[in-house]
């Protein structure tokens, strides 16, 4: 009887302070050193990595490393390479996303603060633009964008196809803007922005998706004025510059 | 004497447990908000959902109202008690704002039965002190992402929430999770019985804005993010947030807005996004001390966020969160809520005249880095 009491006594002692179990300050639960993870994937200056942040097709690799050389800076926040035709972007403007990712509502919000004449519809269709003279169309694919959009990435493409055969047609006046730095590149996201850059007479560029130099070679090559900006928010600075009054 | 030996080692032992117990129960005891003459009304969440009344989940709503007609917005503080800047931001704002149009509800401890517990065999610690400028000091809980057991048990085998989230296998935990239940079910488990009330509010109040706030382990995907529910025929509510994250840009502080994931059911953006007419909106700040890889767990590592492991982590190039080296203090994470909010608010004031809403009394980010918590927080009895 006295050792059935002392038995039930100590289990309830166990349960008491497994309930009990306060963190103190001197714990050193779930420390791990730094020498764990320290040097496997040691990026040597002037690299940089690509990570991911769950777009639709980015995969992340921490081992692998570009050599890339940023122009813009916290100081020196926007590059322009090449000679901006101001005169060839009349308003009214229309503005549209292809691949839903997020970087159309700040194109909305940053036409919106610099008083723009423009309509801004993320699916918008090709009969929607056929009045316009100027688009500007934010490149990038987002799968929670698609998603929220209710859009599939077959049909997502299928209508930006559509708009760039309505634009081949209008003769209307392309701005590619691409805003969404590295998370917005990918397989979709890259057939969005070269669907676009085809037909674009300046693009936008957040620089850290420049990594691999893509889109600085493009312009290059077809002789086309890009724009590299450090931040998102470089943006509201350089449409100021070509739209503001 | 085999036996009196025993006895001897159980009373010991027993000693102990009194002691470890009386700390463990001062958790149920609510830290004190200080009395802000702005606060027109302090109701409690079982008004919403009376299944809650007389149990330790029924929780505190602060009634900000300006009198000027406006809209509404509700500010979700303590949704998971351990990401510590969003119940110290609620408190904050609850101790200092003036709502200068429409009206402002917050919820400092919306799972206030989380703050009641700790996890175990995590590290954590229960409490953490801030000194204020005029000396005194006050104490807050860390609490745990989860109802306490105590309060709901046991956990199901499985579980089909409102929102058709399916608990199983090593999710059903999640049962205790307030982020996990919306849009709630009034005659559910006490957890849902929350998420019902939040649910309720919103649809008796007329809330047109809720923010959610949160933390993140550093590994998360998503840290300095808003997610934003975009109703199929509103992509107006992304453009808010935009507006939102390029202002609080203009202040250098990194933020970014993503659309809530198709498949988040359950979580406040996504379930009562679906399910209300308000707008909603869920921030993440980045937490060291919630993260598998930090180190000694004291109030530095909470209240001054630095965590070389991290630090080391981010330029091997593991995380890829911008942790910075000198370690991201909870004022900081405190004061982005609460701009966060701000901003939020302007720019649906500026989408929605009609609906706008206002409020004052903490100032811009770097007011509040300047003030310190000292300052902003309010000396207590």
């Amino acid at each position: 009887m006295k050792k059935a009491l002392i038995f039930v006594l100590a289990i309830a002692i166990v349960f008491i302070f497994a309930s009990c179990s306060k963190g103190s300050s001197s714990a050193p639960a779930a420390s791990a050193p730094a020498t764990t993870i320290s040097t496997a994937a040691a990026a040597p200056a002037a690299t940089t990595t690509t990570p991911s942040t769950g777009t639709v097709d980015t995969e992340y690799d921490p081992n692998k490393t570009v050599d890339f050389q940023q122009q813009t800076s916290e100081e020196v926040r926007v590059v322009t390479i090449g000679t901006v035709n101001k005169s060839l972007y009349s308003q009214p403007v229309f503005v549209t996303s292809f691949g839903q990712s997020t970087d159309a509502a700040m194109l909305d919000t940053v036409m919106k603060r610099i008083g723009v004449d423009y309509v801004y519809n993320a699916t918008a269709t090709a009969d929607a633009l056929k009045n316009y003279k100027t688009v500007v169309i934010a490149v990038g694919a987002s799968t929670k964008g698609l998603g929220a959009a209710g859009i599939s990435e077959a049909e997502e493409t299928a209508r930006a196809k559509a708009i760039m055969q309505a634009i081949n047609e209008s003769g209307a006046e392309v701005i590619c803007c691409h805003i969404g730095g590295s998370a917005r590149r990918g397989t979709l996201s890259d057939e969005y922005a070269d669907m676009v850059m085809a037909k674009a007479s300046y693009i936008v560029l957040k620089e850290d998706a420049n990594f691999d130099y893509k889109f600085t070679k493009y312009a290059e090559e077809h002789n086309l004025p890009i724009s590299l900006i450090y931040a998102t928010k470089d943006a509201l600075t350089v449409f100021t510059d070509v739209f503001g009054k | 004497m085999s036996y009196i030996k025993n006895i001897i080692v159980i009373a010991v032992a027993l000693l102990f447990a009194v002691f470890a117990s009386v700390d463990f129960l001062a958790m149920r005891k609510a830290e004190p908000i200080a009395d802000n003459p702005n606060v027109t009304e302090i109701r409690m969440l079982s008004e919403y959902c009376s299944g809650l009344k007389g149990t330790n989940l029924d929780t505190e709503v602060y009634v900000l109202d300006s009198g000027v007609p406006g809209g509404a917005m509700l500010i979700l503080g303590g949704t998971h008690p351990n990401e510590t800047a969003s119940p110290v931001a609620a408190i904050a704002m609850a101790e200092n704002f003036k709502c200068t149009k429409g009206r402002l509800f917050i919820i400092p401890w919306t799972n206030k039965s989380g703050f009641t517990h700790t996890s175990p065999l995590d590290g954590m610690q229960d409490f953490f002190d801030i000194t204020l400028d005029d000396g005194s000091v006050r104490t807050f809980r860390v609490g745990n992402r989860l109802t306490n057991p105590v309060d709901q048990w046991p956990d199901y085998t499985y579980y089909m929430g409102s929102s058709g989230r399916q608990l199983v296998g090593t999710e059903i935990a999640e049962i205790r999770n307030v982020d996990r239940l919306y849009y709630g079910n009034e005659n559910g488990v006490l957890t849902e019985m929350v998420c019902a009330g939040v649910f309720n509010l919103i649809n008796r109040e007329g809330i047109n804005l809720t923010m959610d706030m949160h933390e993140g382990s550093p590994e998360f995907l998503y840290l300095d993010c808003t997610m934003v529910n975009m109703k199929a025929d509103n992509q107006t509510a992304m453009s808010i947030a935009q507006s939102m994250a390029l202002d609080m840009q203009f202040d250098d502080l990194d933020m970014r807005a993503e659309y809530s994931g198709v498949k988040s059911y359950g979580l406040s953006h996504r379930s009562l996004g679906d399910n209300t007419a308000s707008m909603m909106t869920l921030m993440e700040t980045y937490n060291p001390s919630m993260g598998p890889l930090h180190g000694k767990m004291d109030d530095d590592l909470i209240v001054n966020g630095n965590e070389p492991n991290y630090y080391q982590a981010h330029l091997d190039g593991y995380i890829y969160f911008d942790v910075p080296e000198n370690g991201y203090p909870l004022v900081q994470r405190v004061a982005r809520h609460v701009v966060c909010v701000t901003y939020l608010a302007r720019a649906y004031s500026e989408t929605y005249p009609d609906k706008a809403i206002a409020f004052e009394g903490l100032g811009g980010y770097s007011d509040m880095i300047n003030a310190g918590l000292g300052k902003i927080l309010k000396p207590v009895e």
